[in-house]
């Protein structure tokens, strides 16, 4: 899926020096993102609560604007994507939230059906599960790697990890969804 | 061994390109923010509540939570078909309104409206004034009407802006505040602003029709169509475009500077810089001067010769007083006028210049000359001294007419004993081309 561009550059540097009009410009570009991987990392959580962060991860980002090197090696929605990742880990540390056991998750897809939206809603359905079923960090390393197409190097920095933990987990986020997939597969055939 | 039904999924490099959990994914949609999100983070950011911010908490339902609790029971009570219902409001102080049971109205103080809601949902409001945000479930029709034309939407959450000033600004979601005027380029009786945040509405009146969608604003007046604006991009993109052309401008000035530094010094490698041309030929000019100056003291040295060492202890007759003593001394002896003009005792051995001026004809001056130079000797003697003089004589006339003589004289004078032969060929070389010069200049002052 494609991905809006960037903040022009102009429009960034104005938000680094306190512009209002430019500050708003970039809550507008990259509020889609964040609020997604905020609903996605908190699947049970509330819309308030995810509101809370969404507003919190923006306000973060303005306090740590002056410091974001535009000619850096993270791109602007990568280090955004970044600080609501950590406030999306931290909530998860401070309050558990429950998830979805995968079989809970894999059950629904056992209606059988020939309409295509509603297996694919299905489908949706089992990988958010076998997502949500995840730790939190195994969670938001596959979340940034298909979801916001953040390269391995870009997750590794943001979560502070090195490139093979990245792949390490996207493994076990892999095994978890083929897992569900095999189960949606068996029920259909 | 995997079975044939199996999903394939690719390596971990290709997570989610498979076509299949690519779609997964991709059906795995969220929900958008939520409408004023923007504004709630601007004011927690700036501390500034936003203009445009539809509630001014971050989260109304919360406060009408209650309210929406008790009016969901009623209408569990209700059969699903919407009750007609109608009224005339006029907002002093900013709230909600449900407008039969789809729709709710969050007016602004000030706004006035009329509401018809009739049987099966069909709902047409008359917004005369003020500001008013609509969320709007899907069902029948719902068209507002406005001064300045007639917004139909289907299913959507909408702002009316109703302004009835012809001269109010209005404050806009950037901050800005923007006259509605100004977007149309209309003088205004009536103008109507329309923002769409989710959902499509048509807004239009007899002039045309705009259809907009989530994020698209458009503005009317009684006279003109409803014309597209976003004046939130339109500002900070004029800003942006002012920017830019400063930025472009400096960027030319930037690269013109540089093409001439460029250009200066490449000229420069070159030899090209009309500087360095004529440095270059400054320097060569410099050279020969030096050149030729080298020349001319090689040339005076050859002909002044070296310069003698001083001897020790030499007696004050040779140094400067005694010398000027000896010398007036002779002049007053011969009955002269005359003086010394200068004793050069900068080298070994001190050279008197003087001068002198006698009445009469070149005889008698040569005859006062020769007791001038015996009075002189008496200071020093032959057989212990070397003399060296230069004397010569100018015949003029004196301003009544009469012949007179003005003589110069160089003369120097050193014990014998204080330097050997070869020295002694060195100081007259010197004291020669000493009695030159001083010759010279006195001819030719």
């Amino acid at each position: 899926m494609p991905h809006p561009p960037e903040l022009d550059d102009l429009t960034l540097a104005r938000a680094r020096r306190g512009d209002a009009g430019a500050s708003r410009a970039l809550v507008e570009r990259y509020q889609r993102p964040v609020f997604a991987l905020l609903h996605r990392m908190l699947p049970t959580a509330s819309a308030a609560l995810v509101e809370d962060l969404a507003q919190e991860t923006f306000l973060k980002v303005f306090r740590a604007l002056p410091e974001f090197r535009p000619d850096g090696p993270a791109r602007l929605s990568t280090w955004i994507l970044t600080v609501a990742s950590r406030l999306a880990i931290d909530e998860l540390r401070r309050r558990p939230h429950p998830t979805v056991p995968l079989e809970e998750a894999s059950h629904v897809v056992t209606e059988r059906t020939a309409d295509e939206t509603t297996r694919r809603r299905l489908l949706a359905r089992t990988v958010e599960g076998a997502v949500a079923a995840l730790p939190a960090e195994y969670r938001v390393t596959f979340l940034l790697r298909t979801h916001h197409d953040l390269s391995y190097e870009e997750i590794a920095a943001a979560l502070g990890v090195d490139v093979g933990t990245v792949k390490s987990r996207l493994s076990r986020a892999k095994a978890a969804l083929r897992q569900a997939l095999v189960e949606v597969h068996h029920e259909e055939a | 061994m995997k079975k044939p039904d199996e999903p394939t999924l690719p390596p971990d490099d290709d997570l989610a390109d498979a076509p299949e959990l690519r779609a997964a994914l991709d059906a795995w949609e969220t929900p958008a923010p939520p409408v004023g999100f923007v504004d709630r983070v601007m004011s927690a950011h700036t501390g500034i509540p936003q203009a445009q911010s539809v509630t001014s908490s971050r989260r109304p339902w919360r406060v009408v939570a209650p309210v929406a609790l008790a009016a969901a029971a009623l209408l569990v009570a209700l059969p699903r078909t919407w009750l007609p219902s109608r009224g005339d409001w006029r907002v002093d102080v900013a709230r909600e309104l449900k407008l039969g049971g789809r729709a709710v109205a969050a007016a602004s103080a000030g706004a006035q409206l009329r509401w018809d809601v009739r049987l099966g949902g069909a709902t047409h409001v008359t917004q005369d004034s003020g500001t008013i945000f609509y969320r709007v479930e899907p069902g029948s029709t719902f068209v507002v009407e406005t001064p300045a034309g007639t917004v139909t939407v289907q299913g959507t959450c909408f702002q009316v802006d109703v302004d009835t000033s012809g001269r109010q600004v209005m404050g806009m979601q950037n901050g800005k505040q923007v006259a509605m005027g100004a977007l149309v380029g209309a003088t205004l009786s009536t103008a109507v602003l329309v923002t769409v945040y989710e959902g499509k509405v048509a807004f239009a009146n007899t002039g045309g029709q705009q259809v907009l969608t989530a994020g698209q604003s458009a503005v009317a007046t009684s006279t003109q169509a409803p014309q597209r604006v976003d004046a939130r991009s339109q500002a900070l993109e004029q800003d942006n475009r002012n920017l830019r052309a400063q930025r472009r401008d400096l960027q030319e000035q930037l690269d013109a500077l540089e093409q001439q530094l460029k250009s200066m010094m490449m000229a420069q490698a070159n030899g090209q810089d009309p500087l360095v041309a004529e440095n270059r030929a400054l320097r060569d000019q410099l050279a020969s001067v030096r050149r030729q100056l080298e020349a001319e003291r090689a040339e005076q040295q050859q002909r002044a010769g070296e310069t003698v060492p001083w001897p020790a202890n030499l007696g004050p007759q040779y140094q400067e007083e005694g010398l000027k003593k000896s010398f007036l001394e002779a002049i007053s002896a011969a009955g002269m006028q005359g003086d010394v003009k200068s004793i050069d005792c900068t080298e070994f051995p001190c050279v008197v210049y003087g001068e002198a001026r006698l009445e009469g004809d070149k005889k008698v001056a040569e005859k006062r000359l020769e007791a001038f130079e015996q009075q002189f000797y008496k200071a020093y003697p032959e057989n212990e001294h070397s003399v060296h003089q230069s004397l010569w004589t100018t015949s003029e006339k004196g301003p009544d007419g009469t012949p007179q003589q003005r003589a110069n004289f160089a003369m120097s004078v050193y014990p014998k004993d204080t330097v050997d032969e070869d020295t002694r060929n060195k100081v007259r070389k010197r004291l020669r081309h000493r009695n030159e010069q001083y010759m010279q200049s006195a001819l030719d002052p």
